[in-house]
């Protein structure tokens, strides 16, 4: 992964930072001082649906065209002495008359925290509110990209993430998606489960209430169709029953400092803080706002709905300053489509077609993006203005903004992400430079180097499979002995059968040219069938920072010698390794590398001291001082049966049976 | 190899319970039973029975108890439904069906909602009378011919607001319907070969099928369907696109002459010609009759189709349709009796049919509903109007938690289950989850969001369906584990679509027994046979019907 460090390019950054209307005091704001540490794999977005079409000529009154605007609506239309004001010296085309139920967004404006885009939409416009806000969830147009089938989020994810298979993975816990909507979980739409709902969910307790819904869950899977079909269950299953938990976790973790009203925006808003503040790395958050249609009695219905809208962008923002979590979030605010200019006969405006976009947040470079709509122009579509001549900013390039100067999407992603790279040119420099992702800090997608394996311990193994009694007395700690602080996913040690872990060992990743040389190690946990999965629960054991290609593979025990294959061996979605298979290459340096125990290779046990030779050293410093001791674990390195004592069985059984043996490696 | 052979034999509960799964709503004990011991020629035919609706008059007024469509004079649209909200008149008729579907034993709604998954509609919050008359459209061709309820789903008020053909005029054409006509509803679109060009049709297709589709307005509530009765759209002359009609290729370049008259009314009639030449150009494309018969096959069979069904399934099921004109029974009633629709054709265990499929929120609230005799509490409307709307309209809402947005899908493709790749597995989501898992809670507490009394008691319900002694001894002890294992056999064998084995099976009796032993529950079985306190015992019963329901098993059918 691409993480290189980014503070020479913030502190000397020359980036033009005229290129549009900036507010005063903008670059008084702290950030800009600061240095940006490159990550922006903490960073998230949060997306806002005004669901119904708002109508933005009456958020965003255009002061250079009083007089038509006052023509075309009679009734809806506000005085200039009621608007509020946005910023003086902001050029004829560009001045704006707030709604003067918008102040909270003037604040923020002023805070230097929003960007206003003017002319947003796609071409083609549907003036279907369904179609359209499908359209903007995937990706698509009234045009080419008509027929887009997937969330582009869920693009932009599969993209990022490409083994993802909808349970958590090491690096990241938590679900890569959470969808407070109904509607909004469209950005995610795909085969792949990348977003977990809270609608209508109490998320305190989501995750008790989803463990206690579940009953045990079929084991033997037959391979049928029926078979395909309760894997599938399962594969839910899973996902909501971690996810849950993790959710839970993170919310119950976190707090919210501002005052939030008890609204509905405010309350997605409220929850979203609060899962940050709690650690969650979730990358996108949608939410959504209803009650936008307004087709009639519009002052009095759409009036509250943007104070409303005002006042939760403000608490968040505050509460996320508040919080120190105020550089990690962008919120982004649309409507799928705008309003007629011109009112109809019921005080209201039927459906139109493009509409502003709001973007917050500290790392948002604030200011007027685009001119005001033209109410003259003579290619008005019904009213609306014509979508394909009056379009500023395409919704993708605004989005587009995001992923990649925000959250570090590179060209690849956002070609992936939107189908085609054209908008990655055309995108409006939205972004604060000193918090800009630039192309240094461009994460790549994760391939997900991971690996199957399976391994046997000789101390424990027991003809077929391996004893788990550690497990069973509850010595094994949740976090690993090899101090990769890896910390077990929390059903680890409840597994039954032969899926009962029987200790933590430390997988390696060795150089494919010199296998002396680490390239990355983690701790995983053996199971008593040999199999070694994740920490996080998952089959395979997953190396997130480490680039698909070849390697050595090597498995360590902190009493056992260590084993490697014999060649680097390959990585793509489907490596595996079974050290246990006496067919498989292992690396020796002339003796066996393992122990043959009824067909079943095993890692030689009595190497306490770890320096890969059996000797009396083992024996004389670890095992006679610890024999009389209580058995710690962790401290203790003389059990090597695994057993939880270490006596003379430890010794004789296994220690001078195995005197002399070293390390291949 | 995939056959349809006729199946031969009587079908027994397994498969007899399958039949009713797939076919039907109503699932009970008893109809398995019943069904056991007929051949799938019978039982199916039985299926196909012309029950009458339970309110043939269609939804009625809470306050009045008239009914509220048929009321009206043929001149006016209903209107005065108790004062009630276009909203809630909405709720009321989309109830009105639900209640139909819940008490229909026979296949007649499963087919009507086939038709309804193919010919979608939606957004029907302010048009409830449209809404009603496109059910009344459902369930008049449900038996019927796909062809002609092509042709009048294409006049349909309901229809011709959601996709706008309502307003396609000459001056202005309106793609969309006809778009979605041959993109989703008939001959779907194939693999793009060129520019425009979808195998089946083009984009110049639309624009002339567009053309065509001009001038069929909503014109008023008196003007109705003269086979059908319902209202439908009236041809008016001055909107509709006179020219002749010239198609691609793919309709093998056929031209339909524009219609033609000596007046306007002989204009007007000619303009329903041109919409049947329409209809027939596109079912004379045998890959029309494809399309309905890959849908049925997901709709009724199995998520998973490939090049040996296409040959011996899909393919002489498409000439069949061809054969009869587009009468779906005959092709139905084909499939449904066949030795593939039970597994019987090949020795391949793996392309199982049987438990292949993910329950829709449909099968998985209205089966259960049925099974646990919980619908037999509704009451009828006659005797308790309030609360027959209420109970009714309490378990309708539950569709929507379930992934199941009864009439009112996100969009014109339909119910994910139905089209998406995957099928039936896009019924159970995250979000679904947690709904279908609470249900059995629900069900107990007869906890719904209105309150309905509609609840389970689980010890009746378990005496009178499956086998549990009155009396318990000692004497009765080496007895108590096979008594045991009797009891949960014969509920597994009806609730689950595959008999679960080994520790599985070990799974569901151990649910009820508790962590205790049989001889325990026995006790507790006769002590509330004898007492009627079902304290103790609920709690075996819960465990063991909860294990049931929230299985993944029972999630399949």
């Amino acid at each position: 992964m691409n993480r290189r460090n980014f503070l020479k390019n913030a502190a000397f950054t020359s980036a033009p930072m005229f290129l549009n209307s900036m507010p005063l005091g903008v670059f008084a704001s702290p950030q800009m001082l600061e240095a940006f540490s490159c990550n922006p794999d903490d960073r998230s977005v949060v997306v806002i649906h005004l669901n119904g079409a708002n109508d933005g000529l009456n958020n965003l009154i255009p002061l250079n065209q009083m007089g038509l605007y006052s023509d075309y609506r009679p009734n809806v239309k506000f005085a200039q002495n009621e608007l509020l004001t946005l910023q003086a010296d902001l050029p004829d085309a560009q001045q704006i008359g707030l709604n003067p139920n918008m102040d909270d967004f003037k604040h923020l404006y002023e805070n230097g925290q929003m960007a206003i885009v003017q002319g947003a939409g796609y071409p083609n416009l549907n003036r279907s509110h369904f179609a359209s806000g499908r359209l903007w969830a995937f990706g698509g147009d009234g045009g080419t990209y008509k027929n887009n089938k997937r969330g582009f989020m869920a693009e932009y994810l599969a993209n990022r993430y490409p083994f993802y298979e909808g349970v958590p993975f090491s690096e990241n816990l938590d679900p890569l998606g959470i969808s407070m909507g109904t509607f909004e979980k469209t950005f995610y739409c795909s085969d792949t489960i990348y977003h977990t709902s809270l609608k209508g969910i109490n998320v305190n307790g989501f995750g008790s209430a989803v463990n206690s819904l579940l009953g045990e869950q079929i084991s033997n899977i037959p391979n049928t169709d029926q078979g395909s079909a309760l894997n599938h269950i399962l594969a839910v299953e899973n996902s909501v029953n971690v996810y849950s938990e993790r959710v839970s976790a993170t919310f119950n973790a976190g707090n919210n400092i501002a005052t939030y009203d008890n609204e509905s925006l405010a309350n997605q808003l409220k929850i979203i803080a609060k899962l940050i503040s709690g650690g969650s790395k979730t990358k996108i958050f949608t939410a959504g706002k209803g009650g936008w249609d307004t087709h009639g009695d519009q002052k009095n219905r759409q009036n509250p709905l943007l104070k409303a809208t005002g006042r939760a962008l403000r608490s968040f923002q505050e509460d996320l300053t508040a919080l120190g979590l105020a550089d990690k979030v962008i919120t982004v605010v649309f409507s799928e489509f705008g309003r007629k200019f011109r009112e109809n006969g019921g005080n209201g405006t039927d459906h139109g077609t493009l509409g502003p976009m709001y973007v917050v947040g500290n790392g948002v470079k604030a200011g007027v993006y685009g001119t005001n709509p033209l109410l003259a122009d003579e290619f008005l579509v019904k009213d609306a203005p014509n979508p394909n001549t009056q379009l500023q900013y395409d919704y993708r390039t605004v989005f587009g903004t995001i992923l990649q100067d925000w959250m570090g999407a590179s060209d690849t992603a956002i070609t992936a992400t939107f189908k085609t790279a054209s908008f990655i040119n055309t995108k409006p420099e939205l972004i604060l430079p000193a918090l800009k992702a630039g192309p240094d800090c461009q994460v790549d997608p994760t391939q997900g180097t991971a690996i199957t394996l399976k391994a046997f311990l000789e101390g424990p193994m027991n003809g077929s499979s391996m004893n788990t009694t550690l497990n069973t007395n509850s010595l094994l700690p949740d976090k690993d002995p090899y101090g990769a602080l890896q910390t077990a996913y929390d059903e680890a040690f409840d597994a039954t059968g032969d899926a009962q872990i029987v200790d933590w060992v430390r997988v390696e990743l060795r150089d494919a040219a010199n296998p002396a040389t680490l390239v990355a190690a983690k701790a995983a946990l053996l199971q008593a069938n040999g199999q070694i999965i994740d920490a996080s629960g998952t089959a395979k054991v997953f190396f997130g920072d480490v680039p698909r290609g070849d390697y050595y593979v090597a498995i360590q025990h902190y009493n056992h010698l260590g084993v490697m294959t014999a060649n680097a061996i390959t990585f793509d979605d489907n490596t595996a390794f079974d050290f246990s298979d006496p067919n498989s290459a292992v690396y020796t340096n002339g003796a066996m590398a393992q122990n043959n125990v009824g067909g079943i290779l095993c890692m030689w046990a009595g190497d306490m001291n770890g320096d890969g030779t059996i000797n009396a050293v083992d024996k004389n410093e670890y095992w006679k001082p610890e024999q009389a001791d209580n058995f710690t674990y962790g401290s203790s390195k003389a059990d090597l049966n695994l057993d939880g004592v270490v006596n003379d069985v430890d010794k004789n059984t296994y220690w001078r049976a195995n005197n002399s043996k070293q390390q291949q490696f | 190899m995939a056959s349809l052979d006729p199946k031969s034999g009587v079908l027994g509960k397994r498969l007899a319970a399958h039949l009713l799964r797939r076919s039907t709503f109503v699932v009970t004990k008893a109809r398995i039973e019943q069904f056991a011991t007929m051949t799938a020629d019978a039982a199916v035919e039985a299926l196909f029975a012309n029950n009458p609706l339970r309110n043939p008059e269609g939804p009625r007024d809470r306050t009045t108890g008239l009914a509220w469509y048929s009321v009206h004079d043929a001149e006016t649209k209903p209107n005065d439904f108790s004062g009630e909200s276009n909203g809630v008149k909405t709720k009321l008729v989309q109830s009105w069906f639900f209640q139909e579907m819940l008490f229909d034993t026979t296949i007649k709604h499963k087919l009507a909602i086939f038709l309804h998954s193919t010919f979608i509609i939606g957004s029907t919050t302010s048009r409830n009378w449209q809404l009603y008359n496109y059910m009344r459209l459902l369930q008049y061709f449900a038996y019927g011919n796909i062809k002609t309820f092509a042709y009048k789903v294409t006049l349909d008020p309901m229809m011709g607001l959601y996709l706008d053909n309502h307003s396609n005029r000459n001056t202005a054409p309106n793609e969309n319907y006809a778009r979605e006509f041959l993109e989703l509803f008939t001959i779907l679109k194939g693999e793009q070969i060129g520019q425009g060009n979808y195998t089946n049709y083009t984009e110049d297709d639309i624009i002339t099928a567009a053309k065509l589709l001009t001038g069929f307005r909503i014109q008023n509530y008196a003007f109705k369907d003269a086979d059908t009765g319902l209202v439908t759209s009236k041809p008016i002359k001055n909107r509709h696109d006179f020219s002749d009609k010239q198609f691609s290729s793919a309709f093998g370049n056929q031209v339909i002459a524009g219609a033609t008259g000596v007046d306007n009314a002989a204009k007007e009639a000619d303009m329903l010609r041109e919409l049947q030449d329409f209809i027939d150009m596109i079912f004379g494309q045998l890959e029309t009759a494809k399309a309905y018969t890959r849908k049925l096959y997901y709709y009724f069979v199995s998520d998973k189709l490939d090049a040996t069904k296409e040959a011996n399934v899909i393919t002489p099921l498409a000439n069949l349709l061809v054969t009869n004109n587009f009468d779906l029974v005959p092709v139905v009633k084909t499939l449904l009796k066949s030795q593939h629709f039970y597994d019987e054709d090949d020795d391949n265990a793996l392309d199982n049919i049987i438990a292949g499929k993910v329950k829709s929120g449909l099968e998985y609230m209205m089966q259960t509903f049925n099974f646990l005799n919980l619908s037999a509490l509704v009451p009828d409307f006659e005797t308790d109007r309030t609360n027959n709307y209420k109970d009714i309209d309490s378990i309708r809402r539950k569709l929507v938690e379930q992934g199941y947005p009864f009439f009112a899908p996100a969009s014109v493709e339909g119910y994910d289950g139905y089209y998406k790749n995957g099928y039936s597995c896009n019924w159970f989501t995250s979000t679904a989850l947690i709904h279908r898992y609470s249900f059995y809670d629900q069900i107990l507490r007869g906890k719904y969001k209105n309150n309905s009394a509609l609840k389970l008691e689980l010890a009746p319900f378990f005496d009178t369906n499956f086998t549990l002694p009155s009396t318990f001894g000692p004497a009765d002890f080496p007895q108590a584990d096979a008594m045991i294992e009797t009891f949960v056999t014969e509920v597994l064998e009806v609730m689950l679509p595959v008999m679960p084995t080994g520790d599985r099976y070990n799974y569901f009796r151990d649910a009820v027994l508790n962590g205790l032993s049989s001889i325990n529950f026995l006790f507790e079985w006769v002590n509330y046979k004898d007492t009627g306190d079902t304290s103790d015992v609920n709690e075996s019963l819960g465990n063991f019907f909860k294990a049931i329901l929230n299985s993944e098993e029972y999630q399949t059918f």
